[in-house]
């Protein structure tokens, strides 16, 4: 129907945010082009779309989430989506204190990341989701989210230190750009 | 230096713009005397920042296959329809009243939505051209033609349609349309002088008809032939479309 505009018009806004989640999710460009492509579809296919917005955009990332578990599940790797790591920062910080913080490098090591802390920090950083938000798309209490988000971060610092692969500043580091 | 113990939760929460008033304005007063308070903070904002803009070229919205309609409930089911061409129309058919857009307009009634659109005088021109409805509204064109209405407006209401009609003497109709999820209903229809009014629900979709000052019979004509087209989605038939045109009269107005 012609109202289907509002619904075109809010889709359009998410565009973006999502694609980064689906970048994130997915292992490569292709894949995250298809989850996103299928989401899509299927948002704009719904018999039942959320009037307000902050809901509308809860209900379209967790379309979105739920394929890509549902891909998870097909692909038998849906045990990946738990994590035990318990990083502490602190301790990740210690041993560098100037943690070089390139903004490429740091997106190379995010997809090096285990799948439940990319997905915590795609929503929150990437989707921006507030933790009330993530709380609810995710089904877990909001405390459980600041755990996540502080575990992701630290196996995301961590993750840059220990990767020398990484793309890292010649000016910080000294080291020639290597690529992975 | 403050030995404010300030957890890696606490941290992230205040990155992220999570911590309750009293507990962030305790790490702001910190920061400036601990210098290794300020660099675990300033590490994680630049985490968080490298990470927000991940992905800026996002893909356009994909085109919906043939013969898949934006469902908005199953009220579609019946009518499939390609999202490209309900755009295409809603091109074709910018509104010329008043921008009905708003959340308040959606809690309007169809009375208020009618009278809003009749009382801005629009319609009084040419029709918006090219004017067509989707391929599911095919059974309502002849319909209309043959009311003698032209369509002059089209807004969005209430994740319905408000199309409205207006005539050579001074007839305004509003034909709204919009999905319902309730059980089909007969025809419902309330006649007098200066308000006719005629809803019904069919194949998941609610149609409510209103004009004011229009003859009766015209009224109940149109509305009776609507409603049967409606449901059998069949052309009208010759004798109906007599009917309708045989009804034309002035409105009063």
């Amino acid at each position: 129907m012609f109202t289907q505009r509002r619904h075109h018009d809010a889709l359009l806004a998410l565009r973006r945010r999502l694609f980064g989640y689906a970048c994130a999710l997915c292992p490569n460009l292709p894949n995250a082009e298809d989850l996103y492509q299928d989401t899509m579809l299927r948002a704009m296919q719904a018999r039942n779309v959320p009037r307000d917005q902050t809901a509308l955009r809860v209900w379209v990332f967790r379309i979105m989430r739920n394929l890509w578990i549902d891909g998870l599940r097909a692909a038998g790797r849906l045990p990946e989506l738990t994590s035990d790591d318990d990083i502490d920062l602190q301790i990740a910080l210690d041993r560098n204190d100037d943690l070089t913080v390139n903004r490429l490098a740091v997106r190379q090591a995010f997809m090096k990341l285990a799948k439940p802390h990319r997905d915590v920090l795609a929503l929150v950083d990437i989707a921006g989701f507030s933790y009330a938000e993530a709380s609810d798309l995710l089904d877990v209490p909001q405390g459980t989210i600041m755990s996540r988000i502080s575990r992701a971060r630290a196996a995301l610092a961590l993750c840059l230190q220990d990767d020398d692969t990484l793309i890292a500043l010649p000016r910080a580091q000294g080291r020639r750009f290597t690529g992975i | 230096m403050t030995q404010q113990p300030f957890s890696d939760k606490m941290l992230n929460a205040f990155v992220d713009g999570e911590l309750p008033p009293e507990q962030a304005a305790s790490v702001i007063s910190a920061l400036a005397e601990d210098p290794a308070l300020a660099r675990r903070i300033a590490t994680l904002q630049r985490l968080k920042t490298s990470l927000a803009s991940f992905h800026t070229n996002a893909p356009p919205l994909p085109a919906l296959p043939d013969h898949t309609a934006w469902r908005w409930p199953a009220a579609l089911a019946a009518a499939a329809t390609g999202a490209i061409i309900a755009g295409a129309v809603w091109v074709a058919l910018p509104p010329t009243g008043p921008d009905t857009q708003t959340s308040a307009t959606a809690q309007h009634t169809p009375l208020d939505m009618h009278q809003g659109w009749a009382s801005t005088g629009t319609g009084t021109g040419t029709a918006p051209s090219p004017a067509h409805l989707p391929d599911e509204f095919t059974w309502l064109t002849p319909v209309m033609r043959a009311t003698g209405l032209q369509l002059a407006y089209a807004d969005d209401w209430r994740d319905g349609l408000h199309l409205g009609y207006v005539g050579a003497n001074a007839c305004k109709l509003s034909l709204f349309i919009r999905p319902d999820d309730q059980p089909d209903s007969a025809l419902d229809i309330h006649l007098d002088q200066h308000l006719q009014q005629a809803s019904w629900t069919t194949s998941g979709l609610h149609f409510n008809i209103i004009s004011q000052d229009m003859d009766t019979s015209r009224f109940a004509t149109i509305a009776t032939t609507a409603h049967a087209k409606s449901r059998d989605h069949l052309p009208a038939s010759a004798a109906q479309i007599a009917l309708i045109n045989a009804a034309r009269l002035p409105c009063l107005a």
